[in-house]
C-alpha cells in the first residue's frame, strides 16, 4: 500500500515531502488539450518517473496519479477516495449526481444491485445474435467499398443501435443520440470553458426531455417488458420505488458510459491493427486470439480518465493530500506501467498475465464490462473474417483527442490490400 | 490438483469483472449478476494453467488458492 493515513503534525513519520504548491510535482497536464492526444502515453510516462503524484492548477487544481499501484489503490478505498464528482471540471451538464458513478457506498451498493444484473453476462448472451446482426448490417454496407468513415459508419452506430435495442427505443433515433452525446462528453471543441458549458447543458437537458418522453409512453401504453427502461421503471431502491429524477440520472450516465467509450475502443483499436499487418491477419485466420486481443487492446487504449475526491487528509506516495482535493486517475496510464506490464507500450496478444484496469476496479468496475466486451468480440470477429486488409487513408490520417474519455474525432480507411 | 474446497473468491474485493470464469470456465461459473460460483477444483495440467491464469489476471486479486 501506498496510501496511509497522514497525521499532518507528524510529517516525518507520514513521509510526506510534498504538497500542492510544491514546485517537485507540478505539471501543466491538461486532460481537455487537443495537443495531448497524441503523446498522452509520452506524458504519462515521463510524470510517472518524475513525478508520480504530479499536481496541475488547471480546472480549480488537482493530481494527476500515473502509477497503477496509486491508481488501484485509490478505486479501492472509496472512503478516501470520494466519487462524488467524477470530472474536471466538476459538471458535465448532469442534473445531481450521476447515479451510481458519483454515488459512494453505502448507497452505491443498493444501486448497483438494480444496475448490475441488467448487464449481467447471462442478460448479454441473450444480445449476441443481435449484436451480431447490427455488425452484420454495418459491415455489409461496407462491401464493395474501397473507402469508408469507419468512426461514423461502423464505431458510432453499432453501441448506439445496441443500447437503443436494450432500451426498448426506436433505432432510428440513433442520428440525434450521437449528437447530443458528442457535445455533453467533448464540448464544443475550440469554445471557452463556459461556451462548451452551455453547450452541454443545452444537450444535457434535452436528453433528460426525451428519456422522460419515452418512460411517459410507458406508462400509456402499460405493456410489461424486460428493457432496461421497464426493469428500472419497476425497480426499488431498498424499500421504496425508484424516483423518476433517480432514473433520468442512471440512464443519463447508461448514455455517456455506454455509447463514447465502446466507439472509442473501437477506433483506437482498428488504428493501431490498420498499422500492424500481421496482428490484424492472427485475428482474421485464428478467431479464438480475439478475446486476448480484445484484453489486450484495451490495456494498450484504455480511455477512461476519472476523477476522485479526497475525503480526509492523506499521503499518496511522498505528497500530501488534503480533503476536498480533486485527482484524475487514468486508467491508461496504471495500464502502461512498467512496474506491473512488461514493455508496456508493446501490443503483445499473449500477455500473461495482463490484470489491466481499463474497465476500473473496485466497486464502481464498469458495469457495462461485459456488454463492452462482448460487442468488441463480435466486431472484431465480423470485421476481421470479412475485411482482413485494411489501411489508414493517408489523405486524411485519424485524429485523436482528449477528453475525460480518450477518443477519436476522424478514421478513415481504405479497404483491400495495399 | 487443486481441490474444490481450497479455492475462495474473496468476497470483499471481487468485482465481478469475469476475467476467472473466462479464462477457467471449468472451475468459476457466472451467477445471474455476473459474480463468481467456484464449480469444480482443477484435477489436470491444463485446469491448474487456467487457474493460475485466472488468479493472475484478477484486476481485484480476488482469487485465493489455499496452501495445500
Ligand atoms: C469498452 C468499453 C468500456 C470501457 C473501456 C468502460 C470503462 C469504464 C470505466 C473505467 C469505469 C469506471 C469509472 C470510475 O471508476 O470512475 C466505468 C464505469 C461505468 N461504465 Fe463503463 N466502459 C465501457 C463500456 C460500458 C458500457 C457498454 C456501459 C453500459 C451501457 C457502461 C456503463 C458504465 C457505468 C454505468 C459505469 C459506472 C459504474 C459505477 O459507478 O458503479 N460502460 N466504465
Ligand atoms: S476476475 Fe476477480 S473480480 Fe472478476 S469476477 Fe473473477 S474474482 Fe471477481
Amino acid at each position: 500500500m501506498t496510501t496511509q493515513q497522514a497525521d499532518s503534525a507528524t510529517c516525518p513519520v507520514t513521509g510526506a515531502r510534498f504538497s500542492a504548491d510544491s514546485p517537485e510535482i507540478a505539471t501543466d497536464f491538461d486532460v481537455h488539450s487537443p495537443a495531448v492526444a497524441d503523446v498522452a502515453y509520452e506524458r504519462y510516462a515521463a510524470m510517472r518517473a518524475e513525478r508520480p503524484v504530479a499536481h496541475s492548477d488547471l480546472y480549480g487544481g488537482h493530481y494527476v496519479l500515473t502509477r497503477y499501484e496509486d491508481i488501484h489503490d485509490v478505486c479501492r478505498n472509496p472512503g478516501v477516495f470520494s466519487s462524488e464528482s467524477v470530472n474536471v471540471p466538476g459538471s458535465i451538464g448532469q442534473d445531481g449526481p450521476m447515479i451510481p458513478i458519483e454515488v459512494d457506498p453505502p448507497d452505491h451498493t443498493t444501486y448497483r444491485q438494480i444496475i448490475t444484473p441488467l448487464f449481467s453476462p447471462k442478460r448479454m448472451r441473450a444480445m449476441e445474435d443481435h449484436i451480431l446482426e447490427i455488425v452484420t448490417e454495418l459491415l455489409d454496407a461496407m462491401e464493395g467499398k474501397e473507402q469508408v468513415d469507419f468512426l461514423n459508419d461502423f464505431a458510432k452506430p453499432l453501441p448506439t443501435r445496441v443500447f437503443l435495442a436494450m432500451m426498448g427505443w426506436p433505432q432510428e433515433h440513433a442520428e440525434q443520440f450521437h449528437e447530443w452525446v458528442d457535445v455533453i462528453v467533448l464540448g464544443v471543441p475550440g469554445a471557452s470553458e463556459e461556451e462548451a458549458m452551455e453547450a452541454r447543458m443545452g444537450a444535457a437537458m434535452q436528453v433528460y426531455a426525451y428519456f422522460a418522453e419515452m418512460m411517459d409512453e410507458r406508462d400509456e401504453q402499460d405493456v410489461p417488458e424486460d428493457d432496461i427502461t421497464q426493469i428500472l421503471l419497476d425497480g426499488s431502491f431498498g424499500d421504496r420505488d425508484l424516483t423518476q429524477f433517480e432514473i433520468l440520472n442512471i440512464l443519463f450516465l447508461l448514455l455517456i458510459a455506454g455509447l463514447d467509450t465502446v466507439k472509442g475502443a473501437l477506433c483506437h483499436s482498428v488504428i493501431y491493427l490498420a498499422e500492424h499487418a500481421d496482428q490484424r491477419h492472427q485475428l482474421a485466420e485464428d478467431p479464438d486470439v480475439i478475446p486476448a486481443a480484445v484484453e489486450e487492446l484495451l490495456r494498450y487504449e484504455s480511455a477512461v480518465i476519472p476523477a476522485r475526491v479526497v475525503k480526509e487528509d492523506v499521503v499518496v506516495g511522498d505528497v500530501q493530500l488534503r480533503a476536498g482535493d480533486k485527482i484524475l486517475i487514468p486508467f491508461g496510464a496504471a495500464n502502461r506501467d512498467p512496474e506491473v506490464f512488461e514493455e508496456p507500450d508493446e501490443v503483445d496478444f499473449t500477455r500473461e498475465p495482463n490484470p489491466h484496469l481499463a474497465f476500473g476496479a473496485g466497486p464502481h468496475r464498469c458495469v457495462g464490462s461485459h456488454l463492452g466486451r462482448l460487442e468488441l468480440r463480435i466486431a472484431f470477429e465480423e470485421l476481421h473474417r470479412r475485411f482482413p486488409d485494411y489501411r489508414l487513408d493517408p489523405d486524411r490520417p485519424p485524429v485523436r483527442h482528449m477528453s475525460q474519455i480518450k477518443g477519436v474525432a476522424s478514421l478513415h480507411l481504405l479497404l483491400g490490400p495495399a | 490438483m487443486t481441490d474444490r474446497s481450497r479455492i475462495t473468491i474473496d468476497r470483499d474485493f471481487c468485482a465481478g469483472h469475469g476475467r476467472c470464469y473466462t479464462l477457467a470456465p471449468a472451475i468459476f461459473e457466472p451467477d445471474d449478476d455476473g459474480f463468481p460460483v467456484v464449480v469444480a477444483g482443477a484435477d489436470d495440467a491444463a485446469t491448474e494453467a487456467a487457474l493460475d491464469r485466472a488468479r493472475r489476471n484478477c484486476p481485484e486479486r480476488a482469487v485465493q488458492v489455499a496452501d495445500a
